[in-house]
Protein backbone atom coordinates (compact mmCIF):
# COMPACT_ATOMS: atom_id res chain seq x y z
CA UNK A 1 0.00 0.00 0.00
CA UNK A 2 2.52 2.88 0.97
CA UNK A 3 4.54 1.36 -2.41
CA UNK A 4 1.44 2.32 -4.60
CA UNK A 5 1.03 5.71 -2.83
CA UNK A 6 4.50 6.34 -3.27
CA UNK A 7 4.37 5.43 -6.95
CA UNK A 8 1.13 7.20 -7.58
CA UNK A 9 2.45 10.64 -5.96
CA UNK A 10 5.34 10.46 -7.52
CA UNK A 11 3.96 9.81 -10.91
CA UNK A 12 1.66 12.33 -10.04
CA UNK A 13 4.04 15.25 -9.34
CA UNK A 14 5.87 14.03 -12.57
CA UNK A 15 3.12 14.41 -14.82
CA UNK A 16 2.00 17.35 -13.73
CA UNK A 17 5.46 18.94 -14.32
CA UNK A 18 5.28 17.44 -17.79
CA UNK A 19 1.83 18.46 -18.61
CA UNK A 20 3.39 22.18 -18.08
CA UNK A 21 5.60 21.80 -20.05
CA UNK A 22 3.92 20.10 -22.73
CA UNK A 23 0.76 22.10 -23.34
CA UNK A 24 2.46 25.13 -23.95
CA UNK A 25 4.77 23.33 -26.80
CA UNK A 26 1.14 21.83 -28.09
CA UNK A 27 -0.75 24.95 -28.10
CA UNK A 28 2.59 26.61 -30.61
CA UNK A 29 2.28 23.38 -32.30
CA UNK A 30 -1.23 23.35 -33.16
CA UNK A 31 -1.91 27.10 -34.07
CA UNK A 32 1.73 27.57 -36.17
CA UNK A 33 2.64 24.28 -36.58
CA UNK A 34 5.91 25.10 -35.14
CA UNK A 35 7.69 22.90 -32.83
CA UNK A 36 9.60 24.89 -30.70
CA UNK A 37 12.80 23.91 -29.85
CA UNK A 38 13.83 26.52 -28.19
CA UNK A 39 11.25 25.63 -25.36
CA UNK A 40 13.55 23.83 -23.00
CA UNK A 41 16.00 27.02 -23.03
CA UNK A 42 12.96 29.47 -22.21
CA UNK A 43 12.31 26.92 -19.52
CA UNK A 44 16.01 27.35 -17.99
CA UNK A 45 15.52 30.43 -18.16
CA UNK A 46 12.50 30.69 -16.02
CA UNK A 47 14.21 28.81 -13.36
CA UNK A 48 17.20 30.97 -13.00
CA UNK A 49 14.84 33.88 -13.70
CA UNK A 50 13.22 32.86 -9.94
CA UNK A 51 16.77 32.08 -8.67
CA UNK A 52 18.30 35.55 -9.71
CA UNK A 53 15.35 37.42 -8.25
CA UNK A 54 15.23 35.45 -4.84
CA UNK A 55 18.52 35.08 -4.36
CA UNK A 56 20.22 37.67 -5.71
CA UNK A 57 17.74 40.57 -4.97
CA UNK A 58 16.40 38.95 -2.10
CA UNK A 59 12.87 39.63 -3.01
CA UNK A 60 9.88 37.41 -2.07
CA UNK A 61 8.85 34.21 -3.79
CA UNK A 62 5.83 35.69 -5.58
CA UNK A 63 8.53 38.44 -7.49
CA UNK A 64 10.29 35.17 -8.46
CA UNK A 65 7.70 33.32 -10.03
CA UNK A 66 6.39 36.49 -11.68
CA UNK A 67 9.90 36.85 -12.99
CA UNK A 68 9.65 33.29 -14.60
CA UNK A 69 6.34 34.39 -16.56
CA UNK A 70 7.62 37.54 -17.32
CA UNK A 71 10.89 36.47 -18.32
CA UNK A 72 9.47 33.30 -20.46
CA UNK A 73 6.86 35.31 -22.04
CA UNK A 74 9.25 37.75 -23.00
CA UNK A 75 11.60 34.96 -24.65
CA UNK A 76 8.18 34.11 -26.85
CA UNK A 77 7.60 37.39 -27.98
CA UNK A 78 11.34 38.03 -28.91
CA UNK A 79 10.77 34.29 -31.07
CA UNK A 80 8.22 35.72 -32.36
CA UNK A 81 9.26 38.72 -33.68
CA UNK A 82 12.97 37.79 -34.81
CA UNK A 83 12.02 34.86 -36.05
CA UNK A 84 8.42 33.71 -36.62
CA UNK A 85 7.27 36.61 -38.10
CA UNK A 86 9.82 37.09 -40.53
CA UNK A 87 9.93 33.41 -41.70
CA UNK A 88 5.95 32.48 -41.50
CA UNK A 89 5.32 33.41 -45.39
CA UNK A 90 8.52 31.54 -47.03
CA UNK A 91 8.17 27.99 -47.98
CA UNK A 92 8.99 25.39 -45.60
CA UNK A 93 8.14 26.96 -42.30
CA UNK A 94 8.03 23.98 -40.42
CA UNK A 95 11.33 23.12 -41.18
CA UNK A 96 12.91 26.14 -41.05
CA UNK A 97 11.43 27.26 -38.12
CA UNK A 98 12.35 23.83 -36.61
CA UNK A 99 15.98 24.57 -37.21
CA UNK A 100 15.68 28.21 -36.05
CA UNK A 101 14.21 27.50 -32.61
CA UNK A 102 17.21 24.84 -32.83
CA UNK A 103 20.13 27.41 -33.01
CA UNK A 104 18.22 30.06 -30.98
CA UNK A 105 17.68 27.41 -28.41
CA UNK A 106 21.41 26.58 -28.20
CA UNK A 107 22.22 30.37 -27.74
CA UNK A 108 19.87 30.81 -25.07
CA UNK A 109 21.69 27.85 -23.19
CA UNK A 110 24.97 29.38 -23.56
CA UNK A 111 23.71 32.53 -22.14
CA UNK A 112 22.63 30.74 -19.14
CA UNK A 113 26.16 29.18 -18.90
CA UNK A 114 27.78 32.77 -19.29
CA UNK A 115 26.14 34.74 -17.05
CA UNK A 116 25.06 31.75 -13.95
CA UNK A 117 28.05 29.66 -14.54
CA UNK A 118 28.12 25.73 -15.33
CA UNK A 119 27.64 24.73 -11.58
CA UNK A 120 24.04 23.61 -10.54
CA UNK A 121 22.57 25.61 -7.98
CA UNK A 122 19.68 25.13 -5.98
CA UNK A 123 15.96 26.65 -6.39
CA UNK A 124 15.27 28.72 -3.39
CA UNK A 125 11.67 28.64 -4.82
CA UNK A 126 10.84 25.58 -3.01
CA UNK A 127 9.11 24.30 -0.10
CA UNK A 128 10.31 21.57 2.81
CA UNK A 129 8.86 19.12 4.77
CA UNK A 130 6.06 16.33 4.27
CA UNK A 131 2.80 15.45 4.77
CA UNK A 132 1.95 12.03 5.77
CA UNK A 133 -0.73 10.51 3.58
CA UNK A 134 -1.34 6.75 4.68
CA UNK A 135 1.62 6.51 6.50
CA UNK A 136 3.30 7.65 3.48
CA UNK A 137 5.57 11.29 3.68
CA UNK A 138 5.48 12.93 0.75
CA UNK A 139 7.31 16.19 0.47
CA UNK A 140 5.54 19.10 0.42
CA UNK A 141 6.95 20.33 -2.99
CA UNK A 142 5.54 17.64 -4.83
CA UNK A 143 2.30 18.44 -3.40
CA UNK A 144 2.55 21.80 -4.26
CA UNK A 145 3.88 21.07 -7.97
CA UNK A 146 1.07 18.84 -8.51
CA UNK A 147 -1.74 22.00 -7.06
CA UNK A 148 0.30 24.42 -9.79
CA UNK A 149 0.38 22.33 -12.65
CA UNK A 150 -3.64 21.45 -12.03
CA UNK A 151 -4.37 24.84 -11.44
CA UNK A 152 -2.04 26.09 -14.80
CA UNK A 153 -4.16 23.30 -16.89
CA UNK A 154 -7.43 24.86 -15.59
CA UNK A 155 -6.51 28.38 -16.21
CA UNK A 156 -5.31 27.76 -20.19
CA UNK A 157 -8.64 25.11 -20.60
CA UNK A 158 -10.42 28.42 -19.27
CA UNK A 159 -8.42 30.72 -21.69
CA UNK A 160 -8.81 28.89 -24.52
CA UNK A 161 -12.80 28.06 -24.68
CA UNK A 162 -14.10 31.00 -22.25
CA UNK A 163 -12.16 34.42 -23.29
CA UNK A 164 -12.23 36.04 -26.59
CA UNK A 165 -8.33 35.50 -27.10
CA UNK A 166 -9.07 31.52 -26.43
CA UNK A 167 -11.74 31.40 -28.97
CA UNK A 168 -9.39 32.99 -31.60
CA UNK A 169 -6.45 31.31 -30.81
CA UNK A 170 -8.91 28.13 -31.43
CA UNK A 171 -10.01 28.89 -34.47
CA UNK A 172 -6.80 30.35 -36.05
CA UNK A 173 -5.28 26.91 -35.03
CA UNK A 174 -8.26 25.01 -37.11
CA UNK A 175 -8.80 27.43 -39.82
CA UNK A 176 -6.36 29.98 -40.39
CA UNK A 177 -8.29 31.65 -43.68
CA UNK A 178 -11.60 31.22 -42.11
CA UNK A 179 -10.26 33.30 -38.72
CA UNK A 180 -8.71 36.00 -41.10
CA UNK A 181 -12.00 36.21 -42.25
CA UNK A 182 -13.52 36.90 -39.07
CA UNK A 183 -11.48 39.87 -38.72
CA UNK A 184 -8.82 37.89 -36.40
CA UNK A 185 -5.34 39.42 -36.94
CA UNK A 186 -3.36 36.01 -37.26
CA UNK A 187 0.05 37.17 -36.60
CA UNK A 188 -1.39 39.08 -33.39
CA UNK A 189 -2.76 35.88 -32.20
CA UNK A 190 0.59 34.11 -33.13
CA UNK A 191 2.62 36.58 -30.90
CA UNK A 192 0.01 35.85 -27.93
CA UNK A 193 0.38 32.04 -28.82
CA UNK A 194 4.14 32.82 -27.97
CA UNK A 195 4.26 34.64 -25.65
CA UNK A 196 1.56 32.14 -23.43
CA UNK A 197 3.32 29.20 -24.54
CA UNK A 198 6.86 30.82 -22.83
CA UNK A 199 4.70 32.08 -19.79
CA UNK A 200 4.07 28.56 -19.52
CA UNK A 201 7.85 26.97 -19.65
CA UNK A 202 8.98 29.92 -17.18
CA UNK A 203 6.90 28.37 -14.64
CA UNK A 204 7.38 24.97 -15.62
CA UNK A 205 11.44 25.86 -14.98
CA UNK A 206 10.52 26.64 -11.47
CA UNK A 207 8.94 23.22 -11.11
CA UNK A 208 11.90 21.04 -12.96
CA UNK A 209 14.42 22.79 -11.22
CA UNK A 210 12.65 22.64 -7.40
CA UNK A 211 12.79 18.93 -7.94
CA UNK A 212 16.39 18.69 -9.23
CA UNK A 213 18.94 21.80 -9.18
CA UNK A 214 19.50 24.48 -11.72
CA UNK A 215 21.77 24.06 -14.46
CA UNK A 216 22.19 25.61 -18.05
CA UNK A 217 21.48 21.95 -19.09
CA UNK A 218 18.29 21.29 -17.29
CA UNK A 219 15.39 22.35 -20.31
CA UNK A 220 16.27 19.19 -21.97
CA UNK A 221 15.08 16.62 -20.21
CA UNK A 222 11.81 18.29 -19.34
CA UNK A 223 11.63 19.48 -23.30
CA UNK A 224 12.53 15.96 -23.97
CA UNK A 225 9.66 14.70 -22.09
CA UNK A 226 7.32 17.21 -23.27
CA UNK A 227 8.22 16.39 -27.16
CA UNK A 228 7.20 12.73 -25.99
CA UNK A 229 4.06 13.88 -24.72
CA UNK A 230 2.84 15.78 -27.55
CA UNK A 231 4.05 13.03 -29.67
CA UNK A 232 2.13 10.54 -27.46
CA UNK A 233 -1.49 12.43 -27.49
CA UNK A 234 -1.08 13.72 -31.09
CA UNK A 235 0.71 16.81 -32.26
CA UNK A 236 -0.61 19.90 -31.37
CA UNK A 237 -3.63 18.92 -29.21
CA UNK A 238 -3.75 20.78 -25.67
CA UNK A 239 -6.30 18.43 -24.04
CA UNK A 240 -4.67 14.99 -25.03
CA UNK A 241 -1.13 16.90 -24.06
CA UNK A 242 -2.78 17.47 -20.54
CA UNK A 243 -3.85 13.73 -20.25
CA UNK A 244 -0.91 12.40 -21.77
CA UNK A 245 1.49 14.37 -19.84
CA UNK A 246 -0.51 12.64 -16.18
CA UNK A 247 -0.48 9.06 -17.69
CA UNK A 248 3.41 9.18 -18.99
CA UNK A 249 4.47 10.46 -15.54
CA UNK A 250 2.57 7.69 -13.62
CA UNK A 251 4.44 5.00 -16.44
CA UNK A 252 7.45 6.83 -15.73
CA UNK A 253 7.25 6.43 -11.95
CA UNK A 254 5.99 3.00 -11.87
CA UNK A 255 8.35 2.12 -14.44
CA UNK A 256 11.40 3.50 -12.27
CA UNK A 257 9.56 1.39 -9.46
CA UNK A 258 9.30 -2.07 -11.05
CA UNK A 259 12.45 -2.12 -13.22
CA UNK A 260 14.76 0.51 -11.66
CA UNK A 261 15.26 4.61 -12.23
CA UNK A 262 17.29 3.88 -15.51
CA UNK A 263 14.95 2.57 -16.95
CA UNK A 264 12.10 5.09 -16.78
CA UNK A 265 13.00 6.91 -20.13
CA UNK A 266 13.69 3.86 -22.05
CA UNK A 267 10.47 2.39 -21.06
CA UNK A 268 8.44 5.74 -22.22
CA UNK A 269 10.49 5.42 -25.39
CA UNK A 270 8.84 1.88 -25.94
CA UNK A 271 5.90 3.10 -24.88
CA UNK A 272 5.81 6.04 -27.91
CA UNK A 273 7.25 3.52 -30.57
CA UNK A 274 4.53 0.82 -29.74
CA UNK A 275 1.66 3.76 -29.45
CA UNK A 276 2.73 5.38 -32.89
CA UNK A 277 2.84 1.62 -34.36
CA UNK A 278 -0.77 1.24 -32.86
CA UNK A 279 -1.89 5.16 -33.64
CA UNK A 280 0.24 6.91 -36.06
CA UNK A 281 -0.98 10.47 -35.64
CA UNK A 282 -0.98 9.63 -31.46
CA UNK A 283 -3.15 8.95 -29.00
CA UNK A 284 -5.66 11.95 -29.61
CA UNK A 285 -4.71 13.17 -33.03
CA UNK A 286 -6.77 13.82 -36.15
CA UNK A 287 -6.35 10.97 -38.85
CA UNK A 288 -4.56 14.18 -40.56
CA UNK A 289 -2.43 16.60 -38.62
CA UNK A 290 -3.81 19.79 -39.41
CA UNK A 291 -2.17 22.84 -40.67
CA UNK A 292 -3.48 25.43 -39.28
CA UNK B 1 -27.28 56.93 -59.54
CA UNK B 2 -25.17 56.55 -56.21
CA UNK B 3 -21.52 55.39 -55.71
CA UNK B 4 -21.59 51.79 -55.52
CA UNK B 5 -20.92 50.30 -52.19
CA UNK B 6 -18.05 47.82 -54.11
CA UNK B 7 -16.27 48.66 -57.21
CA UNK B 8 -13.70 46.64 -58.53
CA UNK B 9 -11.83 48.33 -61.52
CA UNK B 10 -9.86 46.64 -63.98
CA UNK B 11 -8.35 43.64 -61.55
CA UNK B 12 -5.62 41.73 -62.22
CA UNK B 13 -4.91 38.87 -60.11
CA UNK B 14 -3.05 35.02 -59.88
CA UNK B 15 -0.96 32.66 -58.44
CA UNK B 16 2.50 32.54 -58.47
CA UNK B 17 2.76 34.58 -61.91
CA UNK B 18 -0.01 33.35 -64.04
CA UNK B 19 -2.98 35.56 -64.34
CA UNK B 20 -6.28 33.98 -63.01
CA UNK B 21 -8.16 37.23 -63.50
CA UNK B 22 -7.55 39.82 -66.24
CA UNK B 23 -9.17 43.27 -66.48
CA UNK B 24 -11.72 42.41 -64.25
CA UNK B 25 -14.23 45.16 -63.81
CA UNK B 26 -17.85 44.91 -61.68
CA UNK B 27 -19.94 47.40 -59.48
CA UNK B 28 -22.04 46.61 -56.82
CA UNK B 29 -24.78 49.25 -55.04
CA UNK B 30 -25.81 49.31 -51.78
CA UNK B 31 -29.26 46.80 -51.13
CA UNK B 32 -28.28 44.69 -54.53
CA UNK B 33 -28.64 41.25 -55.19
CA UNK B 34 -25.49 40.76 -57.81
CA UNK B 35 -24.26 36.85 -58.87
CA UNK B 36 -21.36 35.98 -60.84
CA UNK B 37 -21.57 33.17 -63.03
CA UNK B 38 -19.85 30.70 -64.91
CA UNK B 39 -17.84 27.61 -65.46
CA UNK B 40 -15.80 25.91 -62.87
CA UNK B 41 -12.44 26.80 -62.51
CA UNK B 42 -12.69 30.48 -64.49
CA UNK B 43 -11.71 32.53 -61.89
CA UNK B 44 -14.76 33.41 -59.56
CA UNK B 45 -13.44 32.42 -56.27
CA UNK B 46 -10.38 33.94 -57.03
CA UNK B 47 -12.24 37.29 -57.67
CA UNK B 48 -13.77 36.80 -54.02
CA UNK B 49 -10.67 36.26 -52.57
CA UNK B 50 -8.97 39.75 -54.14
CA UNK B 51 -12.10 41.52 -52.96
CA UNK B 52 -12.21 40.37 -49.47
CA UNK B 53 -8.30 40.29 -48.77
CA UNK B 54 -7.50 36.31 -48.89
CA UNK B 55 -5.46 37.22 -52.23
CA UNK B 56 -3.53 40.28 -53.24
CA UNK B 57 -4.46 41.78 -56.86
CA UNK B 58 -1.81 41.89 -59.28
CA UNK B 59 -3.61 45.20 -60.85
CA UNK B 60 -6.30 47.42 -60.80
CA UNK B 61 -8.05 49.12 -57.82
CA UNK B 62 -10.89 48.15 -55.84
CA UNK B 63 -13.12 50.42 -54.14
CA UNK B 64 -15.53 50.03 -50.81
CA UNK B 65 -17.95 52.21 -49.26
CA UNK B 66 -15.87 55.07 -51.12
CA UNK B 67 -12.29 54.30 -49.49
CA UNK B 68 -9.40 52.98 -51.95
CA UNK B 69 -9.25 49.18 -49.87
CA UNK B 70 -7.28 47.99 -52.99
CA UNK B 71 -4.18 45.77 -51.08
CA UNK B 72 -6.07 45.48 -47.08
CA UNK B 73 -5.87 42.05 -45.69
CA UNK B 74 -9.05 40.30 -45.17
CA UNK B 75 -9.06 41.08 -41.36
CA UNK B 76 -9.01 44.70 -42.46
CA UNK B 77 -11.40 44.07 -44.66
CA UNK B 78 -13.60 42.45 -42.40
CA UNK B 79 -13.48 45.03 -39.96
CA UNK B 80 -14.48 47.00 -42.84
CA UNK B 81 -18.06 45.34 -42.77
CA UNK B 82 -16.83 43.36 -46.01
CA UNK B 83 -18.29 39.32 -45.40
CA UNK B 84 -17.39 36.42 -47.17
CA UNK B 85 -18.86 32.92 -46.87
CA UNK B 86 -16.22 31.11 -48.34
CA UNK B 87 -16.62 27.61 -50.49
CA UNK B 88 -16.49 24.68 -48.93
CA UNK B 89 -17.58 26.36 -45.78
CA UNK B 90 -14.13 26.36 -44.15
CA UNK B 91 -15.38 26.30 -40.34
CA UNK B 92 -13.86 26.16 -37.19
CA UNK B 93 -14.71 22.03 -37.33
CA UNK B 94 -13.39 21.40 -33.51
CA UNK B 95 -15.66 24.05 -31.90
CA UNK B 96 -19.39 24.20 -31.62
CA UNK B 97 -22.08 25.30 -34.03
CA UNK B 98 -22.76 27.98 -31.45
CA UNK B 99 -18.96 29.06 -31.00
CA UNK B 100 -18.98 28.92 -34.83
CA UNK B 101 -21.55 31.86 -34.87
CA UNK B 102 -20.18 33.67 -32.32
CA UNK B 103 -16.57 34.16 -34.21
CA UNK B 104 -18.94 35.25 -37.23
CA UNK B 105 -19.52 38.45 -34.69
CA UNK B 106 -15.61 38.48 -33.58
CA UNK B 107 -15.18 42.00 -34.54
CA UNK B 108 -18.15 42.67 -32.22
CA UNK B 109 -18.30 43.47 -28.57
CA UNK B 110 -21.99 45.22 -27.95
CA UNK B 111 -23.41 41.81 -26.61
CA UNK B 112 -26.93 42.77 -27.07
CA UNK B 113 -25.90 43.30 -31.00
CA UNK B 114 -24.20 39.82 -31.09
CA UNK B 115 -27.86 38.29 -29.22
CA UNK B 116 -30.02 40.21 -31.77
CA UNK B 117 -27.84 39.00 -34.89
CA UNK B 118 -27.99 35.50 -32.93
CA UNK B 119 -31.87 35.76 -32.46
CA UNK B 120 -32.18 36.54 -36.47
CA UNK B 121 -29.92 33.71 -37.60
CA UNK B 122 -31.69 31.22 -35.62
CA UNK B 123 -35.25 33.07 -37.67
CA UNK B 124 -33.77 32.03 -40.77
CA UNK B 125 -31.20 28.87 -40.05
CA UNK B 126 -33.99 27.19 -37.20
CA UNK B 127 -31.66 24.09 -37.92
CA UNK B 128 -28.79 26.10 -35.98
CA UNK B 129 -31.09 26.44 -32.81
CA UNK B 130 -31.39 22.49 -32.42
CA UNK B 131 -27.75 21.93 -33.19
CA UNK B 132 -25.71 24.88 -30.71
CA UNK B 133 -23.75 22.26 -28.93
CA UNK B 134 -22.84 20.06 -31.43
CA UNK B 135 -18.61 19.98 -33.11
CA UNK B 136 -19.13 21.14 -36.91
CA UNK B 137 -17.11 18.17 -38.01
CA UNK B 138 -20.24 15.80 -36.66
CA UNK B 139 -22.62 18.00 -38.69
CA UNK B 140 -24.29 17.11 -42.20
CA UNK B 141 -22.78 18.78 -45.74
CA UNK B 142 -26.42 20.62 -45.49
CA UNK B 143 -26.21 21.94 -41.74
CA UNK B 144 -22.33 22.76 -42.31
CA UNK B 145 -23.51 25.10 -45.14
CA UNK B 146 -26.16 26.45 -43.00
CA UNK B 147 -23.42 27.30 -40.33
CA UNK B 148 -20.95 28.65 -42.65
CA UNK B 149 -24.08 31.35 -44.20
CA UNK B 150 -25.19 31.82 -40.37
CA UNK B 151 -21.55 32.99 -39.54
CA UNK B 152 -21.05 35.13 -42.09
CA UNK B 153 -24.45 36.79 -41.67
CA UNK B 154 -23.51 37.27 -37.06
CA UNK B 155 -20.61 39.60 -38.98
CA UNK B 156 -23.57 41.75 -39.84
CA UNK B 157 -21.77 43.25 -42.51
CA UNK B 158 -22.44 45.97 -44.93
CA UNK B 159 -21.63 43.36 -47.80
CA UNK B 160 -22.21 40.05 -47.66
CA UNK B 161 -20.76 37.69 -50.46
CA UNK B 162 -21.18 33.71 -50.55
CA UNK B 163 -19.76 31.20 -52.87
CA UNK B 164 -21.10 28.74 -54.63
CA UNK B 165 -23.61 27.90 -51.55
CA UNK B 166 -25.11 25.30 -53.36
CA UNK B 167 -22.39 23.03 -53.85
CA UNK B 168 -22.05 19.71 -53.54
CA UNK B 169 -25.95 19.64 -52.09
CA UNK B 170 -28.26 17.65 -52.74
CA UNK B 171 -31.32 19.40 -54.67
CA UNK B 172 -33.72 19.39 -51.50
CA UNK B 173 -31.08 21.28 -49.44
CA UNK B 174 -30.45 23.34 -52.45
CA UNK B 175 -33.56 24.98 -52.05
CA UNK B 176 -33.78 25.39 -48.69
CA UNK B 177 -30.53 27.53 -49.11
CA UNK B 178 -32.34 29.44 -51.99
CA UNK B 179 -35.19 30.19 -49.79
CA UNK B 180 -32.51 31.69 -47.30
CA UNK B 181 -30.98 33.51 -50.02
CA UNK B 182 -34.11 35.32 -51.05
CA UNK B 183 -34.71 36.14 -47.58
CA UNK B 184 -31.79 37.91 -47.05
CA UNK B 185 -32.57 39.43 -50.12
CA UNK B 186 -35.71 40.68 -49.62
CA UNK B 187 -34.47 42.13 -46.31
CA UNK B 188 -32.65 44.71 -48.36
CA UNK B 189 -29.40 43.19 -47.66
CA UNK B 190 -26.20 43.56 -50.00
CA UNK B 191 -25.04 40.56 -51.66
CA UNK B 192 -22.38 39.30 -54.27
CA UNK B 193 -23.33 35.47 -55.17
CA UNK B 194 -20.75 33.65 -56.90
CA UNK B 195 -22.84 30.40 -58.98
CA UNK B 196 -22.41 28.16 -61.58
CA UNK B 197 -25.65 27.35 -61.65
CA UNK B 198 -27.00 30.42 -63.86
CA UNK B 199 -30.45 29.87 -64.17
CA UNK B 200 -30.79 29.98 -60.60
CA UNK B 201 -28.90 32.73 -60.19
CA UNK B 202 -30.82 34.66 -62.76
CA UNK B 203 -33.91 34.35 -61.02
CA UNK B 204 -33.18 36.46 -57.59
CA UNK B 205 -30.19 38.60 -59.61
CA UNK B 206 -30.94 43.26 -59.73
CA UNK B 207 -27.65 42.30 -61.94
CA UNK B 208 -25.59 39.30 -63.26
CA UNK B 209 -21.79 39.17 -64.34
CA UNK B 210 -20.71 36.10 -66.60
CA UNK B 211 -17.23 35.02 -66.10
CA UNK B 212 -15.32 33.47 -68.19
CA UNK B 213 -12.17 32.14 -68.66
CA UNK B 214 -10.73 35.17 -66.01
CA UNK B 215 -12.34 37.75 -67.91
CA UNK B 216 -15.85 39.49 -67.70
CA UNK B 217 -17.37 37.97 -70.73
CA UNK B 218 -21.29 39.31 -70.58
CA UNK B 219 -22.96 41.56 -67.86
CA UNK B 220 -26.85 42.09 -67.20
CA UNK B 221 -29.89 41.62 -65.24
CA UNK B 222 -31.54 38.58 -64.65
CA UNK B 223 -34.06 39.09 -67.13
CA UNK B 224 -31.97 39.98 -70.02
CA UNK B 225 -29.89 37.15 -68.79
CA UNK B 226 -33.11 34.77 -68.89
CA UNK B 227 -33.97 36.65 -72.46
CA UNK B 228 -30.98 34.84 -74.25
CA UNK B 229 -30.89 31.66 -73.84
CA UNK B 230 -27.56 31.52 -76.56
CA UNK B 231 -25.23 32.93 -73.34
CA UNK B 232 -26.09 30.25 -71.18
CA UNK B 233 -24.98 27.89 -74.12
CA UNK B 234 -22.34 28.94 -75.30
CA UNK B 235 -20.74 29.66 -71.97
CA UNK B 236 -21.93 27.31 -69.68
CA UNK B 237 -22.26 24.24 -72.47
CA UNK B 238 -25.92 23.84 -71.60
Amino acid sequence: MEVIVQVIASGLTLGAMYAVAAVGLALVYGALGMLNIAHGAILTFGGYAAFYVITSLGLPMVAGVAAAVVVGALLGLAIYVVLVHGMLSAPAFETNIFIATFGIGMALENVVLKLFGAYPAAQPLAFDGAVAVFDVFIPVRNIVILVAGILLMVATAWLLTRTQTGNAIRATAQNRAAAELMGVRVRWIYAQVLAISGALAGVSGIMVSSLTNLSPTMGGDPMLKAFIVCVVAGLGNVYGAMIAAIALGLVESTAQYLLGVRFGLATLLVLVILTLIWRPHGLFGRTQVQRL
Amino acid sequence: MSDPLLSVCQVFAGYTGRDVLRDISLDVHEGAFVSVIGPNGHGKSTLLKCISGLLRTGGGSIRFSGDDVTGLAAPAMAARGLVHVPQGDMLFADMTVQENLMMGAYLTSDRAVIRRRLDEVHAILPRLADRRQQLARTLSGGERRMVAIGRGLMAGGRLTMFDEPSLGLAPVIIDQIYDVMTRLRESGRTIVLVEENAMRAARQSDRMYLLDNGAMAWQGNGEEFLARPEVIRSYLGG
